[in-house]
């Protein structure tokens, strides 16, 4: 299954006008959604739409670029994405 | 830095005492007092009244973050107006640096008070005065306590600053501080440094184990969770209720304002280290899994072994360099569901962009499978045949060949030679996790170095006479307590 989401917000006149947008695949193994996303935009709100498109609560999932966690504050900037990049969503791991 | 508020803050002060009805005439005795130019005076003064601002607005620690100095533009430019402006604005767009500022309160606020009476002021005196500036700082600082010569904050003790010599009259005290402001700059600059210091790192420099984490959690008020190991039969940890509210990194909630996707109410999050890469998240409600008896989850451990990487970092560098820890995905990431071949490789093949894991002597692989957690440590690769020529490295791995029995199919395991040690509570047979992890090991070489190695020179070991777990719930802290003796084996080895 997949998917376009659009994340267009308004910007701030200031903003610099090379705004360029990436797609990001995010998938958990099983389900694969796109997401359009503009560089500066924070991944928080893609984490959310994942979860909310899927049914999951954020706090029940972990989503990791490259093997690393991502942080709901990171862009695709800070982390150094290019277009076509996979976010791996992980589920809670919980042991004894 | 923090002189140049104090001497002003001082003489402001003065005026203040005066009677403020009489702040002018109060400022032309002062500078004839002091001999300094009546100008200069007045722009100490007006920095002044912006400093009370802020640090009515927010507190002292703003003046810390912000820096103070003759020559910062904000000091310039800033009115009184802008003063609360800037820091609503920062309230919005920088909660982090806010935090930061919060912290660092107290601290400025005891340096003001010692600068106070490095200039000769009396702490009765102090204690007694009714200037703004006192005001503010009664909110942080113990008035009746300072009375007394102590500097105490209000809500936890710090240590106690041994009272000062007394010094001479207040006007005397002036003017030694005209003529002579050195020495009371250098000791402020020092004692700053020092609390800088502390507050990156706190007390865990001293201390190996996990218990200083929690201590540092409660005096740094820096977001940090984690759990004992060992404990098996204390009652829950008890969090202050305070610190979870406090320290909790509230992030996010910036442009927020027009999101349409996610609610403001989303997890709170704890942030380890407070600042730096690959932070370790543990939600508020983590914490709950540190009670007794309950599993742990990814977080908690995650962010455990993110502090024992980042303090085997801090404390030795050298070492740190040898050591490679994977998080908790790694190895459920490739042994999850292999479109081919046993192993998952493509799907990790990006995780050590930019490492050569083959250069650690030891790879910490934290594995959660089937509820369980354990780790498996693979040890020596740089001396697997193939892999470098570099000299072997004087190498004492006697504590760890009596920790570890070999398994059958290896039944002598050398010094140096490249082994897979696995750390299970529950005393598992972890050989499919060996295989699984040679294989890894065997593609690892392959894509990244182009090189084929024989796995077969990899041994499996099972480490015994481990504490075993009596019940379902202990595992992950007998995981803890593997990691810490890694690293504390790791740091000592050289020495």
């Amino acid at each position: 299954m997949a998917a376009e989401n659009d994340f267009n917000n308004p910007t701030p006149a200031s903003e610099p006008p090379a705004v360029e947008h990436l797609n990001i695949k995010v998938t958990d193994n099983n389900n694969e959604v796109f997401f359009k996303i503009k560089r500066s935009t924070q991944l928080k709100k893609l984490m959310d739409a994942f979860c909310e498109r899927q049914g999951k609560q954020m706090s029940t999932v972990r989503f990791l670029f490259d093997g690393t966690r991502v942080r709901p504050e990171d862009t695709p900037d800070t982390l150094e994405m290019a277009d076509g990049d996979t976010l791996e969503v992980h589920q809670e791991q919980i042991g004894g | 830095m923090r002189h140049e508020l104090d001497h002003r803050a001082m003489i402001n002060k003065n005026c203040l005492r005066r009677g403020c009805g009489r702040a002018t005439v109060a400022l032309e005795e002062l500078s004839q007092e002091l001999s300094v130019k009546k100008q200069k005076l007045k722009d100490d003064n007006a920095r002044a009244t912006l400093y009370y601002k802020l640090i009515e607005e927010c507190g002292p620690g703003d003046l810390a973050t912000l820096g103070s100095g003759n020559n910062h533009a904000w000091e310039k430019i800033l009115s009184l107006q802008d003063a609360s402006f800037l820091v609503s604005f920062r309230h919005r767009q920088f909660p982090k640096v806010e935090t930061a500022a919060r912290e660092l309160d107290f601290p400025i606020a005891r340096l003001m008070i010692k600068a106070l009476i490095a200039c000769g002021w009396k702490y009765k005196e102090l204690a007694g005065s009714k200037t703004r500036l006192l005001e503010q700082l009664s909110r942080f600082v113990d008035i009746q306590k300072l009375a007394q010569g102590e500097i105490i904050k209000i809500v936890n003790d710090i240590p106690h600053m041994p009272p000062r010599e007394q010094r001479c009259s207040k006007s005397n005290g002036n003017k030694r501080k005209s003529t002579s402001p050195q020495p009371s700059t250098k000791k402020q600059r020092n004692s700053m440094k020092e609390q800088n210091v502390k507050f990156q790192y706190g007390e865990n420099e001293r201390m190996g184990d996990a218990s200083c984490v929690l201590k540092y959690i409660s005096t740094e008020g820096i977001s940090e969770p984690a759990s004992v190991p060992g404990i098996e039969t204390t009652d829950c940890l008890k969090l202050p209720t305070s610190l979870q509210a406090e320290s909790t990194t509230i992030i996010s909630d910036d442009d927020n304002v027009e999101d349409n996707y996610g609610s403001n109410n989303g997890p709170q999050l704890l942030m380890y280290p407070y600042l730096g890469k690959k932070q370790a998240q543990v939600e508020a409600q983590d914490l709950k899994r540190l009670c007794n008896n309950k599993f742990l989850n990814d977080n908690l451990i995650g962010c455990y072994i993110r502090f024992l990487e980042d303090h085997l970092d801090r404390t030795n560098k050298e070492a740190a360099n040898w050591v490679f820890f994977f998080n908790t995905y790694f190895y459920t990431t490739l042994t999850d569901r292999p479109n081919e071949g046993p192993i998952n490789f493509k799907r990790v093949q990006n995780w050590t962009k930019g490492v050569d894991i083959f250069s650690h002597d030891y790879i910490v692989v934290p594995i959660n499978e089937s509820m369980h957690w354990y780790a498996a440590i693979i040890c020596n690769l740089p001396y697997l045949q193939g892999v470098s020529k570099m000299a072997p490295r004087l190498n004492d791995m006697i504590e760890s060949q009596n920790k570890a029995n070999p398994y059958n199919d290896h039944p002598t395991a050398k010094v140096q030679d490249p082994v897979i040690i696995t750390f299970d509570s529950l005393n598992g047979d972890r050989s499919h996790t060996v295989r699984k992890l040679r294989q890894y090991l065997a593609e690892e070489a392959k894509s990244k170095k182009g090189i084929g190695i024989n796995t077969d020179l990899i041994a499996g070991l099972k480490a015994e006479s481990l504490p075993m777990q009596s019940n379902f719930s202990d595992c992950a802290i007998s995981a803890y307590v593997c990691a810490i003796s890694l690293t504390t084996f790791a740091m000592n080895k050289n020495k």
